[in-house]
């Protein structure tokens, strides 16, 4: 007995053998697979097609378009009463009769300036589908957070 | 299932194979588990932190050097995940009990274990190892379950390689210390039993 060391104990090494390893539950493989693979994936399917400079023009415009529209041509705030008096209620009651005429003056708008409304839809458009792409609406909705093949 | 060898697999994904991971997943997992469960003691955390080493394993691998063996590295990465996890939750591993050991000598190893029957003996080091540190508990499972060298061992568990084999002696006392305890007193109730019979006729 007193040759035998923890090297070569063969008892112990034999008792060890047959005790069984303890196993994860089912699927445990597939769930690291999962974790591993699917960034992956996300990367290479997104390529993204709009560089952040063109993202800042297309915004730049889409912000610009409805000021010039409403603020220069049309004059739209002129006509908001600011005081509560007979004559300018008068004017407010004038103003709400007015409005279906608006409508129809922004249809006119909508036709006259279409193009300016198609690139401001198509720029709308194009970062909404970028951000579902990146699958980070909110980070992504302005254009400064978009860069690059940044992984989020 | 058969395998083929850890750096088969590790250059099937440098070559960009990604899916090979899952070879080594099924090569390793049942001995990932088994380190995390001797540590945590419970199957949900001992398969969340077998799962994230793993995981870090996989988004690791390009400082892995091949000096190492893989196994060595990930068993590393595992065992001292579940170490952090215990230390986090205030369980201090259990130091070794050097008043039992010591009274103990490598003499006294009695031949009477290898007398009896080898279901009683696994019997036996099933109840022992249950005395065992969760440290005690994984060396001793890698070095005679696992195979895995003195050298292994040491880089699993940043112990000395010396530090390792104090410890492997001192456990394959303390493990047939407790056996032959067990044994001792097993007799002991047989005894009393055949005595109680005979008493009782």
């Amino acid at each position: 007995m007193k040759n035998i060391s923890y090297q070569n104990d063969e008892l112990l090494k034999r008792l060890f053998k047959k005790i069984s390893p303890e196993s994860p539950s089912a699927g445990f493989s597939e769930r690291i697979m999962d974790l591993i693979i699917q960034p992956e994936i996300d990367m290479s399917a997104h390529q993204q097609t709009i560089n952040k400079l063109l993202w800042t023009i297309i915004a730049s415009i889409a912000l610009l378009i409805p000021v010039l529209f409403f603020l220069l041509d049309w004059s739209f705030f002129d006509l908001i009463p600011f005081s509560i008096s007979a004559e300018t209620f008068n004017h407010f009651i004038v103003f709400l009769s007015k409005i279906p005429d608006y409508f129809s003056s922004v249809l006119m708008g909508l036709k006259q300036y279409s193009w300016f409304f198609a690139i401001l839809a198509a720029g709308i458009g194009l970062l909404f589908i970028d951000s579902l792409l990146n699958k980070s609406l909110i980070r992504n909705i302005f254009p400064f957070t978009l860069s690059g093949h940044e992984v989020k | 299932m058969k395998f083929e060898t850890d750096i088969f697999y590790l250059q099937q994904i440098t070559s960009g194979n990604a899916r090979a991971y899952a070879f080594l997943v099924e090569k390793h997992k049942e001995m990932v588990f088994s380190i995390a469960l001797k540590i945590v003691h419970n199957r949900e955390d001992a398969e969340e932190i077998a799962q994230d080493a793993f995981v870090k394993a996989y988004q690791s691998l390009s400082g892995f050097k091949n000096e190492a063996k893989f196994s060595t590295w990930l068993y590393r990465i595992v065992y001292n995940s579940a170490i952090s996890k215990v230390r986090k939750k205030k369980l201090e591993l259990s130091p070794l009990d050097d008043s039992t050991i010591n009274n103990y000598s490598d003499d006294t190893i009695d031949s009477n274990l290898f007398l009896i029957d080898e279901p009683d003996q696994f019997e036996l080091l099933q109840k022992a190892l249950q005395c065992l540190s969760e440290e005690e508990n994984v060396i001793v499972s890698l070095f005679y379950q696992n195979d895995n060298s003195i050298e292994d061992i040491s880089a699993i568990t940043n112990l000395t390689v010396a530090n390792v084999k104090v410890k492997l002696h001192r456990i394959r006392k303390k493990l047939y210390s407790e056996m032959q305890k067990m044994m001792t007193s097993l007799e002991h109730s047989e005894l009393n039993q055949a005595y109680f019979k005979e008493v009782t006729r």
